[in-house]
């Protein structure tokens, strides 16, 4: 287990120094110059010139990325065009809602498409099988957007149970913060809904498949033991990595309900940082949401690890 | 003494095809039953049967199951489960998969005897799964019980299946090519486990092998199975020393370690099974029969040789 | 073959839809996508125009057919660039020593670490607003799906029977990737790339809907479901019709790399 988890820590730093190069490479080096994106195609020469040289871009490449990725290390992205404000404080600002987002539609998912895929797998090859694979289908085929706005019209307009923007944070109020981010926890959940319950399924379907459960028919268990004691034991893992994974990449893909319902998280950082150019903060936030999906990923490695004795013995060299 | 299982007439098809045709045969207390064949022959899919572990488009269209006095098909499921699980232990044939590679091998033996004797039971069962394991030739049953099935060899994993198929102390057992999947060393260990078993407890047992030594050293009765029938059954002695079937005695001639000069080529029955054979009211075997003659392609007859052997062919009568 | 393919059947029907709407647009528009009739805003479904009015009073028929173009060229075109990059990724890491394989696949995963729409967002940050620009940064994520997909292909590939057999009769590499493992998997390819079109319409609507992709007043069916926002509770309808043909265009790229991945499953189950 040490070892795994230690080979897996190496693989993830060298992922995030990757991440980060990436992210340095793409916003500050490839386009040409911060200072003509800064300033505009229009301005003089002379005066990019300045800029340039006053925002150290002279200097080689490499000099710049390793000041960049040491002050990155220390938590310091540096102040925002935008907002005046230092990068790393707005950040913080904005962590809570995107993160209640993110783990309220994970919960919702994560419930919603295990009951439909051990409904799925059991009824397999029947109608109700077919029935919620192409009902999660055409649910994740849906843009997060356009169910935003059906969502809005239906739920808000219509019915008037939410409120149609505005947030309201948990400080001011518990009950208020949940109605707020309610609707567009269960809007991204939709989206999640296809994969996971896919994999649900598959994975129930294969254990099932499985001499284990036979040995279950002859021991005499009963089947709902069978079923979540014996199939539900190796059906859980793959799932679990999963989840884990969508729940990183929700994290980074919460920009379009937090428009539509105007809620202050990371996402709409982002985009003002991408509408205004707003480099300290745009790299602040790319590599903010890079290294948690890393994070994330890497929790979830050893946590399945944890739960699947195959890899603890794999690596200590087990049969 | 008394029968233990009794089969009539049971016959199983699929979409397609007839795969078991009215397979008779019954099974005494302290008796071992061997069935012979070639592969796909139906010996398993009769273990299934009486197992009750027929994949779900294969269907019983006719005769019975009856264990311990009751019709197995006759019963409910929850019966039917508790019938299997206090009368029948199961060895299967692949050791790699029938113990759940994520569960502790203890929890697995004492799973069923827990099930029938209540929670309380639980320490009763360990400390039966540790005399049992010691008494399959485990020699340290205690650190077995705690260990992962990866962590075990493959004749290791047998050993353990064998012992907890006996964890009810069944009358009978039932097992699939236990030895197959192992080395020649383990096969033999494995061969030799059985015989001291049915020494030592008062045991059924219903075996599918390829090695006729093995059959020869531990049945009392054999059957041989073709295409989905039993084309001859009789006492060990009977079949060995006068077979009558000729597809009996192209088997027997095929086994290498009976007298066989090391200089000849290893022999083989010409032909195929076809599915015509399958299907043909006649004898199963015709096409790939010396003796065949043209009734044998529309008529077959079971005749009854003495009060223990029986044969599925002409040949009989002449006799 | 007994059991009908019906995502695949679903699928094509749904397609054939938006290239009917995609031909159509260049066959016959209505009306041009920027002709205003400022006394006829709002109007619903009429003789005149079949779905009605924006809030300009444009026709939004004429404004969906437009709207297919871009979400079919940039869409196709992104996994197409995407997909080569991947593949070359994914298949250099798979055949190149160990120590090379590590380091592209670490730079495999740190794409990977890009949530789809971050990177879209991050690259139109840096390239500008419009067509182009969203294909390319659209294509930037598909980059990592695509050599994963390869990379796994070819391992696996390389461990069956029929790939040792053609080595041991001395085959070269690039031979045995030609001949052997690329028929196998173009299969999942096309698969995969069905599916990732999708995806690709998606995001191209995303990045329209957040005002980075097309510019107004072009068209395109992210941007008018964002104009349509403004006036939701109001207008309602104006919500309607872009998003039930985006929802076309995706569920019928998804349900047929469903239906292609089921039918060649079942060929593979056949031999």
């Amino acid at each position: 287990m040490g070892r795994y988890v230690t080979k897996r820590l190496l693989s993830a730093l060298a992922v995030l120094f990757f991440v980060t190069l990436i992210t340095f490479l793409v916003l500050s080096v490839i386009p040409g110059d911060q200072a003509v994106l800064s300033l505009g195609l229009d301005a003089t020469s002379e005066s990019i010139e300045a800029l340039r040289s006053s925002m150290g871009l002279d200097r080689p490449f490499y000099v710049r990325y390793l000041e960049w990725l040491f002050s990155a290390i220390t938590f310091d992205f540096g102040t925002s065009a935008v907002y005046g404000e230092s990068v790393t404080s707005l950040i913080a600002s904005r962590i809570p809602v995107t993160f209640s987002l993110t783990l309220f539609s994970i919960a919702v998912a994560t419930v919603i498409s295990a009951l439909l895929g051990l409904f799925a797998a059991l009824s397999r090859g029947k109608g109700a099988d077919g029935i919620i694979r192409t009902a999660v289908m055409i649910t994740s085929s849906l843009p997060s957007f356009w169910i935003s706005l059906l969502a809005l019209i239906f739920f808000c307009g219509h019915l008037g149970w939410f409120p149609v923007n505005g947030y309201i944070s948990p400080a001011e109020g518990f009950a208020g913060f949940l109605r707020s981010i309610t609707l567009p926890s269960f809007i991204l959940a939709v989206g999640e809904l296809a994969l996971m319950t896919r994999m649900f399924r598959s994975s129930l379907v294969r254990s099932l498949s499985e001499d284990y459960m036979m040995a279950c028919e002859v021991k005499g268990l009963s089947r709902a033991r069978a079923l979540f004691h014996y199939a539900g034991r190796s059906a859980i893992i793959a799932p679990i990595t999963l989840i884990g994974n969508q729940a990183a990449k929700l994290f980074g893909g919460t920009v379009i309900v937090e428009t539509v319902f105007s809620l202050p998280g990371i996402g709409r950082l982002l985009l003002v940082a991408v509408e205004q150019r707003d480099t300290a903060l745009l790299q602040g936030v790319v590599l903010f949401i890079t290294f948690m999906v890393v994070l994330m990923n890497l929790l979830t490695d050893i946590a399945v690890a944890a739960a699947d004795p195959m890899i603890r013995l794999g690596e200590e060299g087990g049969r | 003494m008394n029968e233990l299982l009794k089969i009539t007439g049971l016959s199983v098809r699929d979409e397609d095809r007839a795969l078991l045709r009215e397979v008779s045969l019954s099974l005494r207390e302290n008796e071992t039953l061997a069935f012979i064949g070639e592969s796909g022959s139906g010996k398993t899919l009769t273990l299934k049967a009486i197992l009750s572990l027929l994949p779900d488009d294969v269907k019983v269209t006719g005769g019975s199951v009856r264990l311990a006095g009751r019709d197995m098909y006759g019963l409910k499921a929850g019966e039917k489960r508790r019938l299997l699980g206090e009368n029948v232990g199961f060895v299967p044939q692949n050791t790699v998969n029938y113990l759940h590679p994520l569960l502790r091998i203890g929890f697995q033996m004492c799973d069923g005897y827990v099930t029938f004797h209540g929670r309380r039971s639980r320490k009763e069962a360990e400390e039966k799964a540790v005399r049992l394991l010691k008494s399959v030739g485990i020699n340290d049953p205690e650190r077995v019980m705690t260990s992962y099935p990866a962590e075990l060899s493959g004749g290791m994993r047998q050993r353990v299946n064998i012992a907890g198929a006996l964890m009810m102390d069944p009358p009978l057992l039932i097992s699939d090519e236990p030895t197959s999947a192992l080395d020649r060393i383990v096969q033999k260990q494995v061969a030799d486990l059985y015989l001291s078993l049915l020494e030592e407890r008062k045991l059924s047992l219903i075996i599918v092998s390829h090695d006729l030594v093995f059959v020869s050293r531990i049945a009392d009765r054999i059957a041989v199975f073709y295409s989905g029938r039993i084309v001859e059954s009789g006492t060990k002695d009977e079949l060995f020393t006068e077979p009558v079937h000729p597809y009996t005695k192209a088997l027997l001639a095929l086994s290498p370690s009976l007298e066989q000069d090391r200089k000849e080529p290893l022999k083989e029955i010409k032909g195929y099974i076809s599915e015509d054979d399958r299907k043909r009211n006649g004898c199963p075997f015709a096409s790939r029969c010396p003796h065949a003659k043209e009734e044998c392609f529309s008529f077959t007859e079971e005749i009854r040789l003495s009060g223990t052997h029986s044969v599925l062919c002409r040949l009989g009568r002449v006799k | 073959m007994k059991k009908r393919n019906f995502s695949l059947a679903a699928g094509l029907i749904l397609l054939s839809v938006i290239f009917i709407l995609f031909i159509m647009s260049y066959v016959y528009l209505p009306y041009r996508i920027d002709q205003m009739d400022i006394r006829n805003r709002f109007s619903m479904h009429s003789a005149e125009h079949l779905l009605g009015t924006d809030h300009f009073g444009r026709d939004i028929f004429s404004r969906i057919l437009v709207s297919t173009r871009s979400a079919l060229t940039v869409s196709v075109s992104s996994v197409l660039l995407g997909s080569i990059g991947g593949l070359i990724l994914g298949s250099l890491a798979a055949l190149s020593p160990l120590a090379i394989e590590l380091v592209i696949m670490r730079l495999v995963d740190a794409l990977m670490a890009f949530p789809g729409i971050l990177s879209a967002l991050m690259l139109s940050a840096v390239l500008g607003k419009g067509v182009m620009n969203a294909s390319i940064a659209i294509a930037f994520f598909m980059v990592p799906v695509f050599a994963r997909l390869s990379y796994s292909m070819i391992l696996e590939n390389r461990k069956r029977l029929f790939i040792k057999a053609a080595r041991s009769y001395g085959a070269s590499t690039p031979r045995l990737v030609l001949f052997h493992m690329l028929p196998d998997m173009l299969t999942r390819l096309i698969t995969q790339f069905s599916a990732s079109v999708g995806t690709a319409i998606l995001t191209e609507s995303s990045l329209s809907f957040l005002g980075l992709g097309i510019q107004p007043p072009g068209a395109s069916l992210g941007l008018m479901l964002s104009e349509a926002k403004g006036y939701v509770l109001i207008e309602p309808y104006q919500a309607l019709w872009p998003g039930i043909v985006l929802a076309i265009a995706v569920l019928g790229f998804q349900l047929t790399g469903d239906g292609i991945n089921t039918l060649l499953h079942r060929e593979a189950s056949h031999e």
